[in-house]
């Protein structure tokens, strides 16, 4: 209760110096709030194989790879537990610095034009793929944020998570606004 | 019931015994089935809440773990549909998600266009349960990986329990009616087993009562109380019957017997009167020739000279003493038996009684040679006085029968309240064998002396039979040789008068020398030569002999066969009598008394008088007692006559 309280406060500050400082940005603050808060729900409502992690106390790492505009938000939640695990969310911007391995790897919209190879050069499993653009879904991501005309929703492809050897709950998948499966992929 | 229960209380205790188990039986399984029911039904409405709240709990678990998802992601639309599902469970009336800081995130109610009834903010802890008398309202959290995201609030209305329980009591009404139906049905057979035998009973007690037939009998049926009561019935009955048969057996028995006893003394009466009256009859024929009889010969008796005619003429005299005394003891019998029925007692003084037996039985003692002594002071007994000079009459007569030698002793001392009138005699005695059986009747100590001792035994008898009547007590004392003594006890009245014995009887000096009395008795004959008598009897035979007798003792005698005569004779101038005796039955309408009376007016003077009578009437015999004069029995003893007479005159 303390905790979601304090999480909940948070949150209204940040919203409101989000909007303060940024105030052209490409998307509101609200949203990208929202956005933050979807990203760490997956957190909660994924499931990892015990292979995933080296103990049982070892923390989900989240990792933001490119230009991320709700990182801050999301840095919010870094060291809340979910379940026995913390939360770690860290930044990259190589390649190189998320190789070590991450839970849930965000894809900023920068980073788009290097999809392609993109996924060839991540060659580790038990990874939540999350992007925010047109089509992330069926190239290779897992899930993608959209924003529909009044709301922000989601994509799922759910065979690139049981791929990736992840178990979505099925509550999270009612709420997809579509699930995927690898249609051109399939021999 | 509830409307009058006083008297339908009262009227229970009338009803019969069936229908009043039935009553017992009916209230008492509807209270129990009333208890019964109202206790499961309180005990299902429990449970049914029970279940409803687990019910709505597991329903608002489900909702909030498939919600979760739902309230991480703010999809409002979601959270809707997992609500509307609820809308399955008919008695679900709302329910309401609220997110993490316990704002309404949506909701869902029953009836759409009412008033929304989820608050905005949620005020109930988690885990609560709402019981708000209509709604049952249970609060779920929204729980993912040890995060709280939000609430569930599920809302049944309690149309279950209501509807259950109102089936329930129209159940239980039914089964509860048919269950009475069911157990009244069964159990009025069951009654009769119980019931019927006392009903059967109460009716056998009823027809018994009724026609009074103790031969009925009531049937048992089982050996339970009812039944031990029943053959107790039935034992009673027996015995009562029984005992009513002994009864009647011996109520006939007792009816045939006094039928019996009253023809039998019917008969006797009517034997005792025929004997009492020829007796009656008899005796007053006998007397007068017996009387003669005596006279003539006392007359005869002077008349011979010859020696061995004058034995002839004693045992004469002698025979008819005997038969005479015979005849008296027999018609005694019968005459005081009569008495002791209408006697009553009265203070009697025991001087002038034994006086006046005295006088007799001095001059008979004296013929034998023997001394008659008697020896009392005045005691006054309480006794009727005619049985006791009977008595002692006897026992003097008896006393003198039996002894040749000595002389007899006639004394009365107190014995306590008693007096003891002791005869003694010096007599042969009466062996011991024989003194119990003395006073039978018939029976003398020495058969062989019948003949020549006269008397038949009776006279013992008699004595007995009055002795007991009046209640006193006669003993015997006897050595044979020596003599007897015959003790009678008699209730005394008072203290003795205090009175020298010679002051009370001057003129009868009979304590004295018995020789010397007769020798007075002889000198005042001769001195009375001169003396006149009047004799009134119709008889001729008795007149002719009284007179005869009284002339030779030396008076002068005007005798009269009847009362106009006699008047007639004193109204010419007749020479005025010194004593008048007369017979008591003088013709129609005369009697002794009336003569004595009508003579004595004529004469002018208190002419002492006595009156002698045969009767043997009992009634007669009274009346001449209640005149007052002196009675003389038919036959007149010489003896006695002779010291009446002197009595009178001197």
């Amino acid at each position: 209760m303390m905790f979601s309280l304090r999480t909940g406060l948070l949150a209204l500050l940040l919203t409101a110096t989000a909007i303060a400082q940024a105030p052209d940005a490409p998307r509101d603050a609200a949203e990208q709030q929202v956005r933050a808060q979807f990203v760490y729900n997956f957190a909660n409502f994924v499931e990892w194989p015990d292979d995933a992690f080296a103990n049982p106390e070892a923390p989900i790492k989240i990792c933001l790879f490119g230009a991320v505009d709700f990182a801050p938000y999301l840095y919010t939640f870094a060291g809340t537990l979910i379940g026995s695990r913390p939360l770690v969310v860290a930044k990259a911007n190589e390649i190189e610095e998320i190789k070590a391995g991450c839970h849930i790897l965000y894809v900023g919209w920068d980073e788009r034009v290097r999809l392609p190879t993109f996924w060839k050069e991540i060659q580790y499993i038990y990874v939540l793929s999350i992007g925010d653009r047109q089509g992330f879904a069926d190239k290779g991501g897992i899930v993608n944020i959209l924003r529909t005309r009044d709301r922000v929703q989601f994509d799922v492809n759910i065979e690139n998570a049981l791929i990736n050897g992840l178990f979505l709950d099925s509550d999270l998948l009612a709420l997809a606004r579509v699930i995927k499966r690898n249609t051109r992929s399939a021999p | 019931m509830s409307r009058a229960p006083l008297s339908s209380r009262w009227r229970y205790r009338d009803l019969p015994i069936q229908r009043k188990i039935s009553i017992i039986i009916v209230i008492g399984m509807a209270s129990a089935m009333i208890v019964t029911v109202a206790n499961f039904i309180s005990f299902d409405r429990e449970n049914v809440k029970r279940d409803l709240g687990e019910e709505m709990r597991v329903l608002a678990r489900i909702t909030a773990v498939r919600s979760a998802a739902a309230v991480a992601f703010g999809d409002r639309q979601n959270a809707r549909e997992n609500l509307s599902a609820l809308a399955l469970r008919s008695t679900i009336q709302h329910a309401c998600i609220y997110d993490e800081q316990q704002r309404l995130f949506a909701f869902f109610q029953r009836l759409e266009n009412a008033q929304p009834v989820c608050p905005p903010l949620l005020d109930v802890a988690d885990g609560q349960q709402k019981d708000s008398g209509q709604l049952l309202e249970v609060v779920e959290p929204i729980f993912r990986k040890g995060l709280r995201l939000g609430y569930v609030v599920v809302a049944s209305d309690l149309s279950p329990i209501a509807e259950r329980t109102r089936k329930w009591i129209v159940t239980s009404v039914f089964v509860t009616m048919a269950a009475l139906l069911v157990a009244f049905l069964m159990t009025r057979r069951l009654q009769r087993s119980v019931v019927q035998p006392i009903i059967d009973l109460a009716q056998i007690m009823d027809r018994v009562r009724g026609s009074n037939n103790l031969s009925l009998r009531a049937s048992t049926q089982g050996q339970d109380e009812v039944g031990s009561l029943v053959e107790s019935f039935n034992d009673m009955l027996q015995i009562i019957e029984k005992n009513n048969r002994d009864l009647e057996l011996l109520y006939r028995e007792l009816v045939g017997k006094s039928a019996e006893a009253e023809a039998t003394a019917a008969s006797m009466e009517l034997r005792n009167q025929q004997i009492r009256d020829l007796f009656g009859s008899a005796a007053h024929d006998l007397r007068q020739p017996l009387q003669a009889m005596s006279i003539f010969i006392q007359t005869l008796g002077k008349k011979v000279q010859a020696p061995d005619q004058l034995q002839i003429v004693d045992k004469l005299r002698q025979a008819t003493q005997n038969l005479s005394s015979l005849f008296k003891e027999i018609l005694d019998v019968s005459r005081y038996e009569f008495d002791l029925s209408v006697a009553g007692t009265q203070p009697v003084s025991i001087k002038q009684l034994v006086g006046k037996v005295f006088l007799e039985f001095e001059a008979l003692a004296q013929e034998k040679g023997l001394e008659l002594r008697f020896h009392s002071r005045d005691y006054r007994v309480l006794a009727h006085g005619a049985l006791l000079e009977r008595i002692i009459r006897n026992l003097l007569s008896n006393a003198i029968r039996y002894t040749d030698s000595g002389g007899v002793l006639l004394g009365c001392r107190r014995r306590g309240k008693r007096l003891a009138i002791e005869v003694w005699d010096t007599g042969r005695g009466i062996p011991a064998q024989k003194q119990q059986q003395i006073f039978n009747r018939y029976v003398q100590a020495h058969d062989e002396e019948r003949e020549q001792r006269g008397g038949f035994g009776l006279g013992l008898a008699i004595v007995k039979q009055f002795v007991d009547s009046l209640g006193y007590k006669l003993t015997l004392a006897s050595k044979e040789g020596q003599g007897t003594v015959f003790r009678l006890l008699v209730p005394l009245v008072d203290e003795p008068v205090r009175v020298r014995q010679e002051s009370v009887q001057p003129t009868m000096p009979i304590h004295q020398d018995t020789a010397r009395v007769m020798d007075i008795t002889l000198e005042r004959l001769q001195d009375q030569e001169a003396t006149r008598i009047l004799l009134v009897d119709d008889n001729a035979d008795v007149r002719s002999a009284l007179k005869l007798t009284l002339n030779e003792w030396g008076f002068e005698v005007d005798d009269f066969a009847d009362v106009p005569t006699m008047l007639e004779f004193y109204r010419s101038g007749g020479r005025a009598p010194d004593l008048i005796i007369s017979d008591y039955e003088l013709g129609q309408d005369m009697t002794g008394d009336r003569a004595i009376h009508q003579a004595r007016t004529s004469l002018r003077r208190e002419v002492p008088a006595f009156i002698v009578t045969g009767t043997e009437d009992p009634g007669v015999w009274q009346t001449v007692q209640a005149t007052g004069f002196t009675v003389l029995r038919k036959p007149v003893r010489p003896a006695r006559l002779r010291a009446l007479i002197n009595h009178l005159l001197s």
